[in-house]
């Protein structure tokens, strides 16, 4: 018996990747977890107004989510969950670039929600790594982000809305989905996106919304790392289709 | 073979390493999404796009973006903005006070300078003061990935050379990625573009000389 969209509980959601969609940016991405779908744009670096903390580049960060890209419409502008998110991706980012090599420049990048079903900033920073990488600028490996998380009493991976909303309580009076208790077990959902540095097994965020024994969250971080490893190979390919599918001119 | 940021690279002591990389423990690892070859003992690992840093003594192409009372302010395609000071730019006596600095060079006009110096905080130094330096007339300019340069020029110039002979083209490449060309015609330097946009998308590609250089007999009398 799998999970509500027929996945094993260690599987991922379809990705699919498509790279430089925009032509006046250094570098851009869409990256897709299923119906998640973020666009990541980098502009930059380019020449900052201040003099003062040159000895560092500076690495700006502004996730947005389309009105139209949730279920109901979304009021359209950064609220306080956006500015929140804004930081975190760029908190997540930032200890993969090295900054110090790019002393007194800004380095824009803009995070757009096309489709929202759960995961967005997990999306949000997988795009973001691949465009900084194709706009060049010099990084320790690419951020991956996914999230783990604990439905009822199972660990699972990339977590869906419907997961994420999970409550056996609610359930059990749905006829139809009352059968998935029996799979995931009595609870509620737990969420754990988390960024992941491959190449040093690190992570550069972790978060936690609800409730995780020490035990299952061990299990389900070391779950991530595995995956990341996976999704990051996903990433090369997709990047080595791009330069390998330029043809050269018909003479 | 193309490698991504968080690539390791093996390697033993006898063999040297060029390139963009970072080193870690005892490991390489690539740094950005670059192209790596392996000639006998010699590793070569250069990036396929990125940003123009600034090193003294290279020549670049700039842009006047702002005319002040002792120099220019001029756009060197990088992170960092270059000045032109008025010194540095002309032998002619000129009384700051009383003269207008945009009777030699005003805003979105084209130099090729050399850098002259760089400071730690990252105020580039400009000069005009070297032979063949000064204000680009005519012509057109197209701009490319930095990193793309080396290629555009090629092995001894080769590459620049073919389309120069070719064409019957001027041609003065900056170090910052600007491309500076006169023809006779505007359509031959439209081809020139044409085959520079080539190079740079193609630039991991093996033998381009000799491809271009059919590409451009091709459609010359086209």
């Amino acid at each position: 018996m799998p999970r509500f969209d027929g996945r094993e509980w260690n599987e991922i959601r379809k990705i699919s990747i498509e790279l430089d969609i925009v032509p006046n940016a250094a570098g851009s991405a869409i990256f897709k977890f299923g119906e998640t779908w973020a666009l990541a744009i980098v502009d930059g670096p380019k020449p900052g107004k201040m003099s003062a903390g040159f000895e560092e580049g500076l690495l700006r960060v502004r996730y947005d989510m389309l009105p139209f890209s949730v279920p109901e419409r979304k009021k359209p502008g950064q609220g306080r969950r956006e500015i929140e998110l804004s930081e975190i991706i760029q908190r997540a980012l930032k200890p993969a670039i090295f900054l110090d090599e790019l002393h007194g420049s800004i380095i824009d990048v803009y995070v757009q929600i096309l489709n929202a079903d759960a995961g967005t900033r997990t999306a949000g920073i997988n795009a973001a790594s691949l465009a900084l990488a194709l706009a060049g600028i010099p990084m320790k490996d690419l951020v991956i982000a996914v999230a783990v998380g604990k439905v009822g009493e199972r660990i699972v991976i990339d977590l869906n809305k419907e997961e994420e909303d999970y409550d056996s309580e609610k359930l059990k009076n749905d006829p139809e989905k009352s059968k998935f208790i029996e799979y995931y077990g009595e609870g509620k959902a737990t969420d754990i996106p988390v960024a992941i540095l491959p190449s040093e097994r690190k992570f550069t965020i972790i978060q936690l919304d609800g409730e995780i024994e020490r035990e299952n969250l061990k299990k389900a971080l070391n779950l991530a790392l595995e995956k990341s490893i996976e999704i990051r190979e996903i990433m090369k390919k997709a990047i080595l289709n791009k330069y390998e599918s330029l043809k050269l001119p018909r003479i | 073979m193309i490698l991504i940021p968080g690539d390791p690279i093996n390697i033993n002591k006898n063999i040297k390493v060029i390139g963009d990389f970072y080193r870690k423990d005892d490991s390489i690892f690539a740094k950005t999404i670059s192209l790596f070859e392996s000639k006998n003992f010699l590793m070569k690992i250069t990036p396929l796009n990125g940003i123009y840093i600034p090193k003294k003594g290279d020549s670049i192409i700039g842009k006047v973006i702002d005319v002040y009372a002792n120099g220019w302010l001029i756009d060197i395609n990088s992170p960092y903005v270059g000045f032109l000071l008025v010194k540095d730019a002309t032998d002619r006596f000129l009384d700051v006070s009383k003269d207008d600095l945009n009777n030699i060079l005003t805003y979105g006009d084209f130099v090729l300078a050399k850098i002259s110096n760089v400071m730690k905080n990252k105020i580039i130094n400009l000069t005009m003061k070297e032979r063949g330096l000064g204000k680009l007339d005519g012509g057109v300019i197209v701009s490319i990935s930095p990193k793309k340069v080396p290629r555009v020029i090629g092995k001894n110039s080769s590459m620049m050379n073919t389309i120069k002979s070719v064409l019957n083209v001027d041609m003065i490449v900056g170090q910052n990625g600007r491309i500076w060309i006169r023809g006779k015609d505007r359509r031959s330097e439209l081809l020139a573009i044409e085959a520079i946009k080539i190079i740079e998308k193609q630039s991991h590609r093996k033998r381009l000389t000799i491809t271009i250089k059919k590409f451009l007999e091709k459609n010359k009398n086209a």
